[in-house]
């Protein structure tokens, strides 16, 4: 039979393909957001290179499934918007779904815990500031910076819980980076090998299933 | 090219459906069980090509193969590309699984299509059918992105707007697609011509 060096030659093929794929980029379309300082930010896009221009965002409320607002990525599939009052007072998560055109689509669900920490913070915040300004005046002896603290008892609380507040931000925003870029990453690497050699087995197995079926007629 | 979850309408899904079950039905019943082997590699092929991209200026789109199955299946490439598609669908999430039969017919359909068309020329050998399977190739593609149009056709996007996208994202790879089955089925005419095997119905 001459078909083997024919079957030989396209198995040859298939191999060098499935080395390949390690810089080919996924063919379908992903978004991603988080919840930052009561912003939504959105990313949308194919693979790490190639990001979703002017793609549809629609965000829906997920329990009634209602559109609260809509907007339009740049040039670098980003979008950002501010948390919905509507979904913050009720506390339903919110639907984003990205509309990136030829029939592409994809769907994040923002947990209605992510922004309801943000709202919480700052809804009893007035509670909260009797205790916070305990710590830097414990805290105070010993730093000098406490001193002057000290000598200006003019900064509100209010003032220093923003402070804190946002040194804490920065502090986590800094050391989360690194593992948002890990899980973006992750997020947007193509099919491995794994997947690839598994469903070209799936195929083999299949039609061989089909053929065995056939022989024992 | 492929259409994703929640993207068509029911009615244009169901349709899908029939449409895929139809081709699959007549490609299983005319299936030549003796090549069932060369089904299963060319469905692997397709599952496969699809993770190649041809990157000419600032698009990229993915190989797709169907004028190549078509090429040489004629009607089997309906259940070969429903395979591979399926499986594409579950690994790699390329496309929806209730898609899937539109998905599918927008693929395979093509593929036969250019099968009868250009099976003159195909059967001829030599340079002629390097001809043919660039035809196939490249009408293979062509007639896919049309078919995904008028798939979305019914959705916000429209017709125009999505065939305009689609044909233009997709001429390199029409190409490209033209090239490598060009290769492929004169490679074949010359030293395999039985693989082709055009007396039959395919």
């Amino acid at each position: 039979m001459l078909r083997i060096p024919f079957i030989s030659c396209l198995c040859a093929i298939l191999f060098v393909l499935t080395v390949l794929p390690e810089q080919a980029r996924a063919h379908r379309v992903n978004i991603f957001a988080v919840v930052e300082n009561g912003m939504v930010r959105v990313d949308c896009y194919y693979s790490k290179s190639r990001r979703v221009k002017d793609g549809k965002v629609a965000v829906l409320d997920a329990a009634t499934g209602a559109t609260l607002l809509s907007g339009v990525t740049d040039a670098e599939g980003n979008w950002s918007f501010p948390v919905p009052e509507a979904a913050r007072a009720v506390g339903h998560d919110l639907k984003l779904v990205l509309e990136a055109g030829e029939g592409h689509r994809a769907e994040w669900i923002v947990e209605a815990k992510e922004f309801a920490a943000v709202s919480t913070a700052s809804a009893s915040a007035p509670a909260t500031v009797k205790e916070v300004p305990a710590a830097p005046s414990e805290a105070g002896g010993a730093s000098p910076s406490a001193t002057s603290l000290a000598a200006v008892p003019s900064v509100s609380r209010v003032e220093l819980e923003a402070v804190v507040e946002q040194a804490v931000e920065r502090a986590l925003e800094s050391r989360l980076a690194p593992i948002r870029r890990m899980l973006t990453e992750e997020r947007e690497k193509g099919p491995g090998l794994t997947e690839i050699v598994g469903g070209v087995g799936w195929i083999i197995g299949l039609f061989g299933m089909a053929a065995w079926a056939r022989s024992r007629r | 090219m492929h259409i994703s979850e929640g993207v068509l309408s029911a009615p244009v899904l169901a349709g899908g459906v029939l449409l895929a079950a139809a081709g699959t039905a007549v490609g299983l019943r005319r299936l030549d069980y003796d090549r069932l082997m060369t089904v299963a590699v060319l469905a692997a092929a397709f599952f496969v090509g699809s993770l190649i991209h041809v990157p000419i200026g600032p698009v990229s789109a993915h190989l797709v193969l169907n004028g190549l199955l078509g090429a040489i299946l004629g009607w089997a490439a309906f259940p070969a590309i429903l395979v591979a598609l399926a499986l594409q669908a579950v690994l790699f999430q390329y496309g929806g699984l209730t898609a899937l039969g539109v998905n599918t017919f927008n693929m395979a359909f093509p593929a036969v299509l250019c099968h009868f068309l250009f099976r003159p020329l195909l059967a001829r050998g030599g340079r002629s059918a390097g001809v043919g399977g660039f035809c196939c190739g490249f009408c293979g593609v062509l007639l896919a992105a049309v078919l995904t149009a008028a798939s979305l056709a019914a959705t916000d996007e429209g017709f125009l707007t999505a065939a305009k996208v689609l044909l233009a994202g997709h001429i390199p790879v029409m190409a490209a697609e033209g090239v490598v089955t060009a290769l492929t089925v004169g490679f074949l005419s010359r030293t395999r011509p039985e693989m082709l095997r055009f007396g039959r119905t395919g």
